[in-house]
């Protein structure tokens, strides 16, 4: 399995993250490494197998009520206050 | 004073009126403020508020109120865990300026107890790393030798307790982030089973693995921190509560005739100098009556890729929540919201961070998901499963924490195969959800601390616990070497 400086450009299209042709080089050669150790197991589990439940714990659901949530004055606190109660991002057009 | 309690010395402290709470946690700001330029252990330091809680604990004694054991006892919890109004930044610049609107599950149980907060931990970004190198703030140093690393990611946790700037820590484990950084610098660090302490709050980095433990100076503060923090909640969907009623009665059982489980694969990269030390510690074990039984695990060569393989998976889910848009660092210059994203993204995550979404992305996307995360979960169950029959042999398995001891810093930065192979003893614990311990038993010829592991069978964190102990009563001072730093009391 080769990992080209191509696959890791699509890589971080799909994570959303830019790079530059240094970062993109660096991560390329470690990501080949990475990848063909992480390989090892592909041919260790061929056969067929039943999943076992990973934590052995079940979802728990709360009971479909509404209760209090934040208010929304603290959530915008994130982003000094946010604009009329919303969420605000440089306007664009 | 003799190290096996801290948290119970400082408790009758308090109790028999010999030391006020506020005394005591003046003690350790102004320790924090001596040390803290050398360690960098703390990214906050939440003087007000930890002078304010002493004072309550105060007057609850004053008054002739009964108080919790760890009521007025100054801690410090790693920079991933929410703390209502106190930054809580994941080391990473991209959480900067985040300063949480609620509290960790976790943190509202130590409140409830009479916690002192003394600060924030500093950590490898977001929890990836084995060194706390890897933090927007700066590495962290190993009291022992300062050139050294204190282990990761909880590091900052550790360099607390193990400088006495702290009397115990939280940290999170999602593959050995409290065990190898309690064995670098010389303390105790507990791994819960996995849905015994309540995750809601703690940033999430791989939520099938992460786990919140204590690291602390015994056995004993382990266990009365543990028995705490290990309530169900309903906040968290996997949450289960501990089995047991407390741990902390069960510490003083004999474990004569309990059976100890040798796994060679968990031998295979560690050096001569801890293989000595481990076997000395199975003969001390052998002495006090457990029973040494040698176990095959074929699975446990595997546990390397399916844990990079797996978290980094769920890392790059996780971690796709950062945008910008709704709190944490945004770029200051963008044309477009894509841009924005893309950008704030690359400024806001470190290079480690950036690679773990990278693999992420690569072993989720279309093409390579059967090949590699169908076939890891696949490799987790066959492990789990192998675990299980490993617990119809034996009570616990001993095994060392980490192959190498401390590593001068910068040491493994150029290679991240060998960084990560650091974790080999660590990381099937987090794939089987399974509790373990990590203590001292002892250094290397530099003077650095080594640890040994007891990993136990799910929700038989009160065996771990117990045969922990007994090794721990057994060696007394002799596997522990104290820092000549901090608070003495």
């Amino acid at each position: 399995m080769v990992v080209t400086v191509e696959d890791v450009k699509k890589l971080a299209k799909l994570s959303k993250i830019s790079m530059n042709e240094e970062e993109l080089n660096q991560l390329t050669e470690d990501m080949q490494k990475i990848i063909s150790f992480a390989h090892e197991i592909n041919d260790a589990c061929d056969g067929e197998f039943e999943f076992t439940d990973i934590n052995n714990i079940i979802n728990v659901f709360r009971d479909d009520i509404v209760e209090e949530s934040f208010d929304r004055k603290e959530i915008l606190s994130g982003v000094n206050g946010g604009e009329d109660g919303f969420f605000a991002v440089k306007k664009l057009i | 004073m003799d190290r096996m309690s801290k948290i119970s010395y400082i408790h009758d402290l308090l109790t028999k009126k010999q030391m006020s709470c506020e005394e005591i946690t003046k003690k350790y700001l102004e320790a924090i403020d001596n040390h803290n330029k050398e360690l960098n252990a703390y990214i906050t330091v939440t003087k007000d508020t930890a002078l304010e809680s002493a004072k309550r604990i105060d007057k609850k004694i004053s008054l002739g109120e009964d108080i919790s054991m760890i009521a007025g006892i100054p801690m410090t919890m790693k920079d991933n865990i929410s703390t209502k109004g106190i930054l809580t930044s994941c080391a990473s610049k991209m959480l900067s300026n985040y300063v949480p609107i609620y509290n960790a599950t976790v943190f509202d149980l130590l409140n409830d107890n009479g916690s002192i907060l003394l600060g924030k931990t500093n950590m490898d970004e977001f929890a990836m790393g084995s060194t706390s190198e890897t933090s927007y703030y700066g590495a962290t140093s190993n009291p022992h030798n300062l050139d050294c690393v204190p282990g990761g990611s909880s590091g900052g946790g550790a360099a607390a307790v193990a400088g006495n700037i702290a009397v115990y820590a939280l940290g999170s484990d999602t593959g050995g982030s409290i065990r190898q950084p309690a064995s670098f610098c010389g303390v105790v660090g507990f791994k819960p089973t996995y849905g015994t302490v309540s995750r809601y709050g703690l940033v999430a980095f791989a939520s099938s693995l992460d786990q919140i433990g204590p690291i602390t100076t015994s056995v004993e503060d382990a266990s009365i921190v543990y028995d705490v923090i290990s309530e169900y909640d309903p906040k968290d969907s996997t949450s289960r509560g501990r089995n047991q009623e407390i741990t902390f009665k069960l510490l003083k059982n004999s474990i004569k005739g309990k059976k100890i489980g040798i796994v060679d694969d968990f031998f295979e990269y560690t050096n001569e100098n801890i293989k000595g030390h481990v076997e000395q510690a199975i003969k001390v074990y052998e002495s006090i009556g457990a029973e040494i039984v040698h176990i095959k695990m074929s699975s446990i060569k595997y546990a390397l890729p399916v844990y990079y393989i797996l978290a980094c998976a769920e890392a790059s889910s996780n971690l796709g929540r950062y945008d910008g848009i709704r709190y944490g660092y945004r770029t200051p210059k963008y044309r477009n919201i894509d841009e924005m994203i893309c950008k704030t993204r690359d400024e806001g995550f470190g290079k480690e961070v950036k690679h773990r979404i990278l693999l992420g992305t690569y072993v989720l996307s279309s093409g390579y998901c059967d090949e590699y995360y169908k076939k890891a979960q696949k490799m987790r169950s066959i492990i789990i499963d192998d675990f299980k029959e490993a617990f119809k042999l034996c009570d616990a398995l001993i095994a060392p924490t980490a192959p190498k001891t401390a590593f001068t810093k910068n040491y493994i930065s150029e290679d991240p195969m060998e960084a990560y192979a650091n974790d080999v003893c660590t990381v099937p614990v987090n794939i089987a959800g399974l509790p373990a311990i990590s203590l001292p038993c002892g250094s290397d010829k530099d003077g650095l601390p080594i640890g040994i592991q007891i990993i136990g069978n799910r929700f038989c964190d009160g065996e771990v616990l117990n045969i922990a102990y007994a090794y721990e009563q057994e060696t007394k001072n002799t596997s522990f070497k104290s820092v000549d730093m901090g608070v003495r009391l």
